[in-house]
């Protein structure tokens, strides 16, 4: 029992710390940072499902958190389905767009993958523009802020701090599960080597599927809760090409290994782009998207497992001090030759009883 | 059912226009160790490539267990316990001994609990225990090609096909691997092997299938084979008398 809840104690550590500090009363600029991290830590977190732990590198998140905003605004202010309803009914919009996608993208690899998620991004951000009866075109929709827990609308920011809380502890628990589960197998080994997993009786599309859709369930769930949060939801802060390379470049940054890095490259991100604007003001536009441009280079080049690997390997490197522990055995050479060798060839070749040749063999080894 | 574990026949295939295999047939009765050979570029990986369900023939059957396996995908093929190794080490080199092998018992086992059992023994019985933790992508040839051969063993397979796992290692590695895939066939598990090691294949198989430009040139027992004139013909050209010696 205590092995299966090990994995656990991390993320149990996180939720009361945040806790313990909104009961310090910190101030509403720190409480929307931490909210705003929250949900962008469980976004990312959602994202590293398809992008680190499967492989599907995705450029078309946007477009999923998009669905999930959007959709429960719609739903609930137009159509008056209760909260909670219209966001269980937009996640499975964002999954059954999210297995469309993959149907028809799941072929191509790498970067053409990332360009085809891309590609949907860009739609989802076109579509919401040009619909304004429904989304309110560029102008978005304002949500009425009727307070209550069944709308998940709060008056203060230290409840919503509960509500993102809850939602990055849900994606993070969900991602732990599945990292110990034969399906988390399945996918890292879809991911190293889709060939190599199939052979060994891994369904790979199947399990790339099965990536994708919780990957956008979740994502959805996220931009279900980021317009509870804002209260205002348009094109441009859900559904634009910024928002959807948000997710990769936190997990990227934060490390794709672990369950932690996107919740890392969420809160660094968040407040590299809270200072940079607090510290130049909108005096040089885009300049956020400069520093991150040259992070991700930096990070890819240097820190190809995050942040968070730095500590990791810093760990392991404590570790290894105190208890004098040599590094594993993982570089021992032999040379190798992997030819036809025509003189054995021609040797064997000899009519001659086979029973001599593993003798032969042992020989050999002995020389 | 017949004592054939695989009937492969009338196999051919042809890519970009060049026949690679026409009308290629193979058996391989259960329990046994069935060699194939042949120069390079006879069509040996294809064959296998085939018969695991990563490629289709343009005509044949694939008979594994009296069940046709042509249209089957590769993962299915594996479930029904057919399972190869890759003449390129593939591996999955970024995850650890342990995982690999664990991965590969995900193919019978629900659990990951379950096929973590199963992992520890078949890292011992091939000596990897002391890597267990070790990225596989780090270990040297001989090692990983040992350990894609725990891999394929974790997935319980009826049947194994082994494609050149002695290529690239030491004499002595070559000489535990092939006790190694004795024993293999002692616990009844029917292999098949690509190789171009000879002590090795003819020491293991208790029948030889050679194949020349993508078709059957000969079959029969290691020492029969050994003395077929097409054989030495097709590996050593006419007068390889003079090669030999």
């Amino acid at each position: 029992m205590m092995k299966t809840l090990k994995p656990f104690i991390p993320l149990a550590v996180i939720a009361l710390l945040v806790i313990g500090y909104t009961l310090t009363g910190p101030s509403r600029m720190t409480l929307d940072l931490m909210n705003t991290i929250l949900i962008f830590a469980a976004f990312a977190t959602a994202w590293n499902i398809a992008g680190g732990m499967t492989g599907l590198f995705s450029l078309g998140h946007g477009a999923l958190f998009a669905i999930g905003a959007f959709g429960t605004t719609i739903l609930r202010l137009n159509l008056g389905v209760p909260t909670f309803l219209a966001i269980l009914i937009s996640a499975l919009l964002a999954v059954l767009v999210a297995l469309f996608i993959g149907a028809i993208s799941l072929r191509l690899r790498g970067h053409y993958f990332g360009l085809a998620t891309l590609g949907l991004a860009v739609i989802m951000f076109i579509m919401l523009q040009n619909f304004p009866n429904l989304t309110g075109g560029d102008e978005g929709i304002t949500i009425p802020k009727e307070t209550g827990f069944w709308n998940l609308i709060f008056q203060t920011k230290e409840e919503y701090v509960y509500v993102t809380l809850g939602l990055y502890v849900i994606t993070a628990a969900i991602v732990i599960v599945l990292k110990h589960s034969k399906k988390g197998y399945q996918m890292l080994a879809v991911k190293e080597d889709e060939v190599s997993a199939r052979s060994i009786g891994i369904p790979a599309v199947r399990t790339k599927m099965f990536a994708v859709g919780l990957s956008g369930f979740l994502s959805a769930l996220a931009g279900a809760v980021f317009a509870q949060y804002t209260l205002y939801i348009t094109p441009a802060n859900v559904g634009s090409v910024a928002v959807t390379w948000e997710p990769a470049l936190m997990a990227i940054i934060g490390g794709m290994v672990g369950v932690f890095g996107p919740l890392v490259g969420a809160g660094l991100i968040t407040l590299l782009e809270h200072f940079v604007i607090e510290a130049v003001g909108s005096s040089i536009p885009g300049l956020s998207n400069f520093i991150y441009g040259g992070l991700l280079i930096v990070s890819i080049l240097l820190l190809p497992n995050g942040v968070v690997g730095i500590f990791r390997n810093a760990y392991d490197w404590v570790v290894r001090k105190i208890t004098k522990r040599p590094k594993q055995p993982d570089e021992i050479s032999t040379t190798s030759v992997d030819v036809v060798d025509a003189d054995e060839l021609a040797e064997h070749l000899e009519p001659r009883s086979v029973e001599t040749t593993e003798a032969s063999v042992q020989k050999e080894g002995q020389r | 059912m017949s004592d054939n574990i695989l009937e492969v026949s009338g196999v051919s295939i042809s890519l970009g226009g060049l026949q690679i295999l026409e009308n290629v047939d193979l058996t391989a009765a259960r329990g046994d160790i069935t060699g194939v050979i042949g120069p390079n570029g006879a069509g040996k990986t294809t064959l296998f490539n085939i018969v695991s369900g990563f490629m289709k023939p343009t005509a044949g059957s694939v008979k594994f267990n009296g069940k046709e396996l042509i249209g089957r995908l590769p993962e299915q093929i594996a479930k029904d316990g057919l399972v190869r190794t890759f003449q390129k080490v593939r591996g999955l080199p970024q995850l650890s001994v342990r995982e690999n092998v664990l991965i590969g018992a995900l193919n019978r086992k629900h659990t990951v609990r379950d096929a973590d059992d199963v992992v520890a023994p078949l890292l011992e019985k091939l000596g990897l225990s002391v890597y267990a933790e070790s990225v596989a992508g780090a270990l040297p040839i001989g090692l990983r090609k040992r350990l894609e051969v725990a891999r394929v063993l974790a997935a319980e397979p009826e049947l194994v096909l082994l494609d050149e796992v002695m290529g690239g290692l030491v004499p002595s590695e070559v000489q535990s691997m092939m006790r190694f895939i004795r024993e293999l066939a002692d616990s009844g598990i029917s292999v098949i092997l690509i190789e171009h090691h000879m002590k090795a294949v003819m020491g293991l198989s208790s029948h030889v299938v050679v194949l020349e430009r993508g078709r059957n040139l000969a079959e029969g027992s290691p020492a029969e084979v050994t003395q077929d004139a097409g054989v030495l013909t097709a590996y050593l050209g006419e007068g390889y008398q003079h090669v030999a010696h």
